[in-house]
Formats: C-alpha cells, sequence, structure tokens
C-alpha cells in the first residue's frame, strides 16, 4: 500500500514543484499572517479558495445550491475559529479547507432528509481517506473531485436500464426540454413524463438499495 | 431494475406521479423527492460556479471588519443597540407559531419553504455580523 502511495506522492511533489512554488510563497505568507491575526489574509485566502470549493466539494456532495451556500458560509465560521490549528504542510491551504468543508458537509447530510447522490457515510469515509492520503494542491484536488462527481453519476446510471439512463441523461444531466426529449426517444410527451417517472424512481431505489448494501 | 420493460403500459398511479412530476420539475421550490434527486444529480454532473457577488462576500472588506464588528456586534447584544438605529440592518427570523390558531405539527412544503427562507435570513445577518453589510 505505501508502495503505491510513494512514487505517486512522489510525482505530485514533483508538480507542485514545478508549477506553482511562487503561489505556494505567497500562500506561505498568507496563512503566516492570518495565524498572527490578520484577517485580511485569512479573507484572501477564503477568498482565493471559496469558490473551488463550492463547485467542486460542496455541491455535488449536498446536491443544491442553498445547501452548499449555507455549508460554505458555515466552512468559513470554522476556519476563522479553528485557524491557529493549520499547520503548514508544504501543500498550500487548500487541502485543510477542503477538510474542513468535508466535515461540514457531513454534518448537513445527516441532517439531510432527501436521498441524495452522497450519503454521510460516503463523506464520512472520504474523511478518513483525508487524513490519510497525501494532500493534493487545489487544482489537482479539483479535477479529482470533479472527475469524482461524474463517476459517481455514471456509476448510478449504470445500474439503470439503458433507456432509463438515457432518459436521465438527456432531460436532467444535459438538461434538454421535455419536447425535444421525447422527440428524441419517440414518442409522444405524456409517454416521456412516464418514462421520466420511472427513471427517477428506479434510480431512487437503486440509489436506497446500495445505502443498505 | 435492468429487468423492467420501460415501455410498458402505465398504471392509472404512474399516469398521476407522471403529472406531479412534469408539474414539480417547474417548480423551483418543490421538494418532490425526484426532482431533489435530480437536481442533485445535475448538480454533480455540472456544478454551478458560485456568483461573483456571494464570492465577493468574503473578501477583503468583510474579513478586514470581522474583528472590530464582531467586538460591535458582541457588545451591542449585551448592552442593546444604542437608539434601535443599527437593528434596522438586520433582518428578523419570527416565528410563525402566532399566524395559526392550531398548533402545526405536520411537515409541509410551505413549512419548508419558512424553513428555508429563514436559513437565508441567518446566513444574510452572519454576512452583515461579518462586516459584508
Amino acid at each position: 500500500m505505501v508502495l503505491d502511495v510513494l512514487p505517486w506522492s512522489f510525482a505530485v511533489s514533483a508538480r507542485l514543484a514545478r508549477v506553482a512554488p511562487k503561489d505556494l510563497d505567497d500562500e506561505l505568507r498568507l496563512v503566516e499572517a492570518a495565524h498572527a491575526g490578520d484577517r485580511r489574509a485569512l479573507g484572501e485566502l477564503c477568498q482565493r479558495y471559496g469558490p473551488t470549493l463550492y463547485r467542486s466539494v460542496l455541491l455535488p456532495r449536498l446536491g443544491s445550491e442553498a445547501a452548499a451556500k449555507d455549508a460554505l458560509s458555515e466552512t468559513y465560521v470554522r476556519v476563522v475559529a479553528k485557524i491557529q490549528l493549520f499547520h503548514w504542510q508544504g501543500v498550500g491551504f487548500y487541502p485543510w479547507l477542503r477538510t474542513v468543508a468535508l466535515r461540514v458537509a457531513l454534518d448537513a447530510l445527516r441532517a439531510r432528509k432527501h436521498l441524495l447522490l452522497w450519503s454521510a457515510d460516503d463523506v464520512a469515509r472520504e474523511l478518513d481517506r483525508a487524513s490519510t492520503e497525501t494532500p493534493l494542491d487545489v487544482r489537482l484536488s479539483e479535477a479529482r473531485d470533479r472527475a469524482k462527481a461524474r463517476q459517481r453519476v455514471e456509476e448510478a446510471l449504470a445500474t439503470l436500464h439503458p433507456r432509463y439512463a438515457r432518459v436521465i441523461r438527456l432531460r436532467v444531466l444535459e438538461d434538454r426540454p421535455r419536447d425535444e426529449v421525447a422527440a428524441m426517444l419517440e414518442v409522444s410527451t405524456s409517454t416521456f413524463d412516464v418514462l421520466l417517472h420511472r427513471s427517477l424512481a428506479a434510480l431512487r431505489k437503486s440509489l436506497e438499495a446500495r445505502g443498505k448494501s | 431494475m435492468k429487468g423492467d420493460d420501460p415501455d410498458r403500459l402505465p398504471t392509472a398511479e404512474e399516469l398521476v406521479a407522471a403529472e406531479r412530476l412534469r408539474v414539480a420539475f417547474e417548480d423551483p421550490w418543490t421538494e418532490l423527492e425526484d426532482v431533489v434527486l435530480a437536481r442533485a444529480l445535475r448538480l454533480a454532473w455540472a456544478p454551478t460556479g458560485l456568483e461573483r457577488s456571494v464570492a465577493l462576500r468574503f473578501g477583503r472588506r468583510r474579513m478586514v471588519a470581522v474583528a472590530a464588528l464582531a467586538a460591535v456586534v458582541g457588545l451591542a447584544l449585551v448592552t442593546g443597540f444604542p437608539g434601535g438605529g443599527s437593528v434596522r440592518q438586520w433582518r428578523t427570523s419570527r416565528s410563525t407559531e402566532p399566524l395559526f390558531e392550531e398548533k402545526v405539527v405536520m411537515r409541509s412544503d410551505r413549512i419548508d419553504r419558512i424553513a428555508w427562507a429563514r436559513g437565508a435570513d441567518l446566513r444574510e445577518n452572519r454576512f452583515t455580523r461579518w462586516g459584508v453589510r
């Protein structure tokens, strides 16, 4: 396991050294200033990473803009309160910020009443991994989070009848108008409505079954 | 699940549910389980960006003012706002209980909307506390 991780972490370090030493130096200065009580520096760090955190971590896991904005707000509250606990590890501020956001997302998911793509258990497992994996810089981390979200969607659709998966892909993922999707599927709009209902019901059952297994 | 025939004839219940789903898809406030799930799926597939206005709320001006305003707000919470002048900036979250003769115990979409609005008020008040407003 360790042998698997080592070459990869060296590659990451090499990549970081190649692309972002100046950014990292600048970020280290901001972190030191934030530790010294400079709120402007802390604000700049949060402003730098807030949109990425929202788009690639909170929104996919919480499934609604309102919930993700609330979680981002709560993440900042915790960052302000706990900045002294952050220790520089050479890969920037983002990995720590992401872990704080995952903890907030976990709390939010535990309080949710709706079935979503991520369950609280899923996020708890991600948090476990985050504590043992090599921290990634923001670009790698965002790319990985975005890919993971799409993979999760694909995995969910793969459990469905191909026709249901196509209905969801066209109407939900591609956000095509109802009439257009009905024409593409060569059915009437009312038949399409039934198909969409069946598709989403099948998806819900599949996710529920996965959650129980 | 893959053994379903997607094109089998619909039952009466399915027709009703399909119509309910069609209407809910157009309703941004809906809490219909399948629509909530569909929106979550779409946001995971193609996440929207955080609006610039919201992102900037966490910018320099706010953070510079955090310590000072937190102290002022903290003091005001203890001592009261002088003259009540500052209070007008804050949104007031009120209980809806006086609006109903009977105690409402059942969950409803309307109550959910109220809860969502109150949650938004809380968020806005946090921004205010941090010096954005």
